[in-house]
């Protein structure tokens, strides 16, 4: 190469090394902080989260959030990968059972040191749930959010049918569903009855089954035990078969795993279902559709009471954080009242709940949530939760779909419980 | 002068030793690129197949367990069902229906008649349209098509009076294979049609010229001269496709998630459950860890008859 030609190379070098040096400085400002929040809810379910994270940004200067969304279902797998390889946000929503299982292995951080620093909110016993963040003794996720499913319905429909009172048990809810569907292209009930491993269907099972007082898995005198029979599944297997025998559900149902499904959204507000089975943000979503039309009421009773369960979502901090105080901060805000303000959840905290006010058609949740149990037992047993909702809906699925019958999917799912719970 | 003899002696070697390092040097890169992304994680994946280890413990590691993830493995009923919709319905039948459906079209797109009327370019880039659409795409869409209720397929067909009311194809055990391998086919056939079309397109048309002359009827020039020549192509599409199709994950977690029930379960949707699910990642590592055996069983058996019959034929 001519030396002239050497030389002009060598300067173009120097002056593209000193313009991507200079740049990277411009562009990083060494006490600025950016943090990244991953929620996992859908878009029309996150009303202005986006918006109160964009406020905290504005509240600080030297702190800018990314917010990532990553759907439910890959969210847990996802974060142990990146979390195992020293990745993964700053700050993270969680299913209120994943906090215990990820907290054991220390792929969420300790809270206990920020927690005495600053308290959140108004002092942690005002929140709910905070058990199923807590191992031993020490707290590892914030609970955020709480919610819970009831029915949510259109009066018209029960009105055209002739049918004047919610009904109030299992039985009365399967009588009413049939006589819903007589009008044609009309179902009675929509719900997610899908195998997948995390299929709406894992929530209605253990309503009936909690509703007759009985747990797929139990501690008894500090041993664990499988909590019903093959009899008590099959018993349930049957009668939401029925739904589908009778023509009370139409059978397409047996695909859909989410209760968010637009086939079950949409379906309530066009009138092809005429009771459906959601957590609020799905039946805003579907009241939206709806134009206010629809109403809410409580699960059905069972043989000792009525019951759903206390679920929600809890914020966590990820231990390979280099801005751990930065990420108090943010999830400071995030339980604040300012994000509640735009963010259409409902509160894990009790003063805050306390306060809230229901929407239009929405007194199901306020009668249903003071009977709404958390999923505390199963997170405390050997079993994975993830597991013994997977092997439910897959076994109730091969049901539905004429795979087994009930007495030979009970028996295959017990065989699985036991499994899970001793091996 | 012995200086001089030396320097040269001590370049000659050094040139030789360069000329023998060299070709270590360029295949080097890519050896350890093949170590470090293929061979380590694999060795890793057997390692975690003899532990009792969960999603959550990789960094505290599990315990050791021998061999008796792989025991429970073949000790479990409901592996025979896994192992036979992977094997049978899953590879047998989606690789067979590809050959078949892939001949046809090749010799289609091949024909003169589609070469008179000027069409080889259009039929190539029709047949290539879901070759290009990604597999999720191709997943949602059919779902959609084939949705009872607002599916089109199923309205056509009521209202040509075929169907009183839609068929659910992916809920219903009758029909739900059915649905999961027309996606699978509609998607992947392309790769076979046009790696057919590309060997007809290279059997000498003096074969058939002289077939011809020699009386030999249509039928009979496909049966002794296209199908002996294509027999190379075909030895190395099935065994590329048969090996793809059998780790293939994608297209039942998408279409049915292994359901309705456990009724489509095939080998990489159970690793998954089992390993992201059940959190069970040794278990599931010993499932990956057989499913690896069985295609290496495969390819070895295979090259050893049909591959190498195909070879020599040529």
């Amino acid at each position: 190469m001519r030396p002239f030609m050497k030389r002009v190379l060598c300067v173009l070098a120097i002056l593209l090394a000193a313009t991507a040096v200079f740049a990277r400085g411009a562009a990083e400002d060494p006490d600025h902080v950016n943090l990244t929040f991953r929620q996992n809810d859908p878009p029309d379910e996150t009303g202005g989260l986006f918006d109160s994270v964009d406020e905290f940004s504005e509240m600080h200067d030297r702190i800018s959030v990314n917010v990532e969304s990553v759907p439910w279902g890959d969210a847990l797998d996802q974060f142990i990968r990146e979390s195992h390889a020293g990745g993964g946000p700053d700050v993270l929503q969680l299913a209120f059972v994943w906090t215990a299982d990820l907290g054991r292995d220390d792929l969420v951080m300790n809270l206990d040191s920020l927690i005495a620093a600053d308290p959140p909110g108004a002092g942690l016993d005002g929140f709910l749930g905070t058990e199923l963040g807590t191992v031993d003794g020490s707290i590892y996720g914030i609970p955020w959010t709480v919610d819970t499913f009831t029915i949510a319905y259109r009066p018209d429909l029960f009105e055209e049918a002739g049918i004047s009172e919610f009904p109030d048990t299992w039985e009365e809810f399967f009588e009413a569903a049939v006589v819903l569907s007589e009008p044609a292209g009309q179902y009675g009930f929509g719900f997610p009855a899908g195998s997948g491993s995390d299929s709406g269907m894992w929530f209605l099972v253990n309503y009936y089954l909690w509703s007759h007082d009985k747990f797929l898995v139990e501690e008894h005198n500090g041993e664990w035990r499988i909590g019903v029979t093959e009899a008590d599944i099959e018993e349930a297997m049957r009668n939401f078969n029925a739904f589908f025998e009778s023509g009370a559900s139409p059978r397409t149902l047996i695909g859909i795993d989410s209760w968010g499904n637009p086939e079950l959204v949409g379906g309530l507000a066009r009138g092809d279902f005429a009771m459906s089975f959601f957590p609020p943000a799905t039946f805003r979503a579907s009241q939206e559709q709806a134009g206010g039309v629809l109403e809410t009421a409580m699960v059905p009773r069972g043989s000792v009471r009525r019951v759903s369960h206390l679920g929600g979502r809890a914020l966590a901090i990820n231990p390979n954080t280099d801005h751990p105080e930065e990420a108090w901060e943010l999830l400071q805000h995030l339980i604040s009242r300012d994000t509640f303000e735009v963010y259409p959840q409902f509160p894990a905290q009790v003063p805050a709940l306390g306060e809230l006010e229901f929407g239009p058609g929405e007194q199901g949740y306020a009668d249903q949530l003071p009977h709404a149990i958390t999923f505390d037992q199963y997170i405390r047993s050997p079993a994975p939760v993830s597991g013994m909702w997977a092997a439910t809906n897959r076994h109730f699925g091969s049901v539905y779909s004429g795979e087994r019958t009930p007495a030979q999917a009970a028996s295959a799912l017990i065989a699985e419980l036991e499994e899970l719970l001793f091996d | 002068m012995r200086d001089m003899s030396t320097r040269r002696h001590r370049q000659r070697s050094l040139h030789s030793w360069r000329r023998t390092i060299r070709p270590y040097l360029l295949v080097g890169p890519g050896i350890a690129i093949l170590a470090a992304f293929f061979l380590l994680p694999s060795l890793y994946n057997i390692w975690l197949s003899f532990f009792d280890i969960s999603l959550f413990e990789i960094r505290t590691g599990g315990t050791f367990i021998g061999i008796d993830n792989y025991l429970r493995l073949l000790g479990q009923p409901r592996f025979g069902r896994v192992l036979y919709n992977t094997v049978f319905w899953l590879t047998f039948v989606t690789v067979l229906i590809r050959l078949v459906a892939g001949l046809a079209l090749a010799l289609l797109i091949n024909s003169d008649t589609i070469r008179r009327w000027r069409l080889s370019s259009v039929s190539r880039s029709c047949v290539l349209l879901p070759w290009v659409t990604p597999e999720v795409v191709a997943v949602a869409a059919w779902q959609w098509l084939l949705h009872p209720r607002f599916g089109a397929v199923s309205q056509i067909l009521m209202q040509i009076g075929v169907l009183d009311e839609g068929i659910p194809v992916f809920v219903q055990t009758s029909t739900v294979w059915l649905g999961i391998i027309t996606i699978l086919v509609w998607r992947e056939l392309p790769f076979v049609t046009i790696s057919l079309l590309a060997g007809l397109q290279s059997i000498p048309t003096e074969l058939y010229e002289c077939a011809h002359v020699e009386g030999a009827s249509k039928v009979q020039a496909f049966r002794h001269i296209t199908l002996p020549l294509l027999r190379p192509v075909l030895a190395v599409i099935t065994l590329l496709i048969t090996i793809w199709t059998f780790n293939n994950f994608l297209y039942v977690w998408l279409a049915t998630r292994g359901g309705p029930g456990s009724f489509t379960q095939v080998l990489a949707t159970e690793l998954y459950t089992q390993a992201f699910t059940n959190y069970r990642l040794g278990f599931g590592a010993s499932m990956g860890v057989v499913m690896t055996l069985a295609m290496v069983l495969f390819s070895l058996v295979y090259f050893r008859t049909v591959f190498r019959r195909s070879m020599d034929d040529r």
